[in-house]
């Protein structure tokens, strides 16, 4: 039997459903960045200091009650007089085991890095960005080699594992295609079990072309072997400015 | 000519512990929030682009309007980039956002009815109720038309219930830590909203 409620809920949610993609965010992302620089510099403060000043009251009350319980346990009662430890109140400091995977950083990109295309100098010494990783290369003469690093650079690759990495060697031939070897080298993180057999074991043909706006990018135009992982997702690795956590 | 596309594996291919999903794996998103609420740029941009899909789309599931979902969605960034050293609770990020977005929204619906009074001159032709009432006969014709007129006579408050619920698929638990009440005044309020919209209905279709 049909019931009317359920039925009114469907529709209302085909209705939300439509409703709310009638319209691409296009260009939004630009605008936002746009209102954020306009907004004035945050300065980077200790971790402890953003702890302070954003514990709450509560958090207050329970931290002077323990300041007062402390100061009546260690206070001697000498003479009819309360004498308190002279131990000043200490700034909570922050708790290394809590920093959790930080200590193993991460890498991103988030901004490009316009590199003009050169077919006469071709240098693809820098960071490179495909989507989903972040790879460092270096080129001698026609020599090519780096090494590539989780990234977060779009959000289809949020979340990513941490720590994955892989080796890359190769030459630069003609037709400025540069072939790599590939290789996954291992998980800088030990609980990174998820990619404990290597994934990344082949080889990648990448062609430096000059992109839409004139500027450098590599194109992939073949590949072989296993490359799997939120690596290779992009056919288009374009050069980035890379940020990283410490 | 196209490009061939490369046969490499693609992200799909990883284990489904590791899917792109949000909040799948918190630790990460803790330490690019850390580095945000630190006052890195380049971290919040990262938030930003990874949660700009889903605020635009509730934005523009309660005001119905995509120049000011835009607005709304501009506006809760810049505050959360404001206010994000405050934010105690890393881990309520998104309930947090989520709150941040509904009061740009509700902001958006009063500047637009004050807006609309404003504006609309009171001999405009469009407004008399013979030319309304033909429109809206117009409007019936499809199925979320008529939805939309009985929607849009909502409150903000209604509106952003029924969205978070049958739209984000929120729990009620969620709503409730989004909108800062509790979780039994979440389901009343939210059969109060789906009484509200059906009433709105009836008046349309009369």
């Amino acid at each position: 039997m049909n019931d009317p409620y359920r039925s009114f809920d469907e529709s209302i949610e085909r209705f939300l459903e439509w409703r709310a993609t009638r319209a691409e965010p296009t260009g939004l992302l630009d605008r936002i960045r746009r209102g954020l620089d306009l907004e004035p510099r945050r300065q980077r403060q200790p971790l402890w200091v953003g702890r302070v000043v954003t514990m709450g009251r509560l958090a207050w009350i329970g931290v002077l009650l323990a300041l007062l319980v402390a100061a009546l346990l260690g206070a001697s009662i000498t003479g009819g007089r309360l004498n308190l430890p002279a131990v000043a109140p200490q700034a909570p400091t922050p708790n290394p085991s809590a920093a959790g995977p930080t200590s193993l950083g991460y890498f991103y990109c988030t901004r490009s890095r316009p590199l003009r295309f050169d077919s006469s100098a071709m240098d693809l010494t820098g960071a490179w960005n495909d989507r989903s990783e972040l790879f460092y290369l270096r080129q001698e003469g026609d020599v090519v080699w780096g090494v590539g690093l989780t990234v977060l650079a779009a959000p289809a690759t949020l979340p990513l594992s941490g720590g994955r990495y892989t080796a890359l060697r190769g030459t630069l031939g003609a037709g400025q295609v540069v072939h790599l070897d590939v290789g996954e080298v291992g998980a800088i993180d030990p609980a990174d079990n998820s990619f404990a057999p290597a994934l990344a074991n082949g080889s990648i043909d990448l062609r430096a072309e000059r992109g839409p706006d004139g500027n450098i990018q590599l194109m992939t135009i073949s590949s072989s072997g296993i490359l799997v992982g939120p690596a290779f997702k992009d056919p288009i690795f374009s050069p980035c400015t890379p940020s990283a956590t410490p | 000519m196209a490009e061939p596309r490369p046969s490499v594996a693609s992200f799909e291919d990883i284990p489904a512990t590791m899917s792109p999903q949000r909040g799948a794996s918190l630790p990460l998103q803790t330490v690019i929030l850390e580095r945000a609420r630190e006052g890195d740029r380049d971290a919040f941009e990262v938030l930003v682009t990874a949660n700009l899909s889903s605020t635009f789309r509730t934005a523009l599931a309660i005001l119905g309007s995509e120049a000011d979902a835009r607005d709304a969605c501009q506006e809760a960034f810049l505050k959360a980039w404001r206010e994000l050293p405050r934010l105690r609770e890393i881990g309520r990020f998104d309930a947090w956002l989520g709150r941040i977005l509904v009061n740009a929204c509700r902001s958006a619906l009063r500047t637009r009815r004050r807006r609309q009074v404003r504006e609309i001159p009171v001999d405009d032709p469009s407004t008399t109720p013979l030319v309304a009432r033909a429109r809206a006969l117009d409007d019936r014709l499809g199925e979320f038309d008529a939805l939309q007129q009985a929607f849009d006579r909502l409150s903000a408050a209604e509106r952003t219930l029924l969205v978070l619920h049958h739209l984000e698929h929120r729990p009620v638990i969620e709503i409730a830590g989004v909108l800062g009440i509790a979780q039994g005044t979440v389901k009343s309020r939210l059969y109060a909203a789906r009484r509200s919209l059906e009433r709105a209905l009836e008046v349309s279709a009369r």
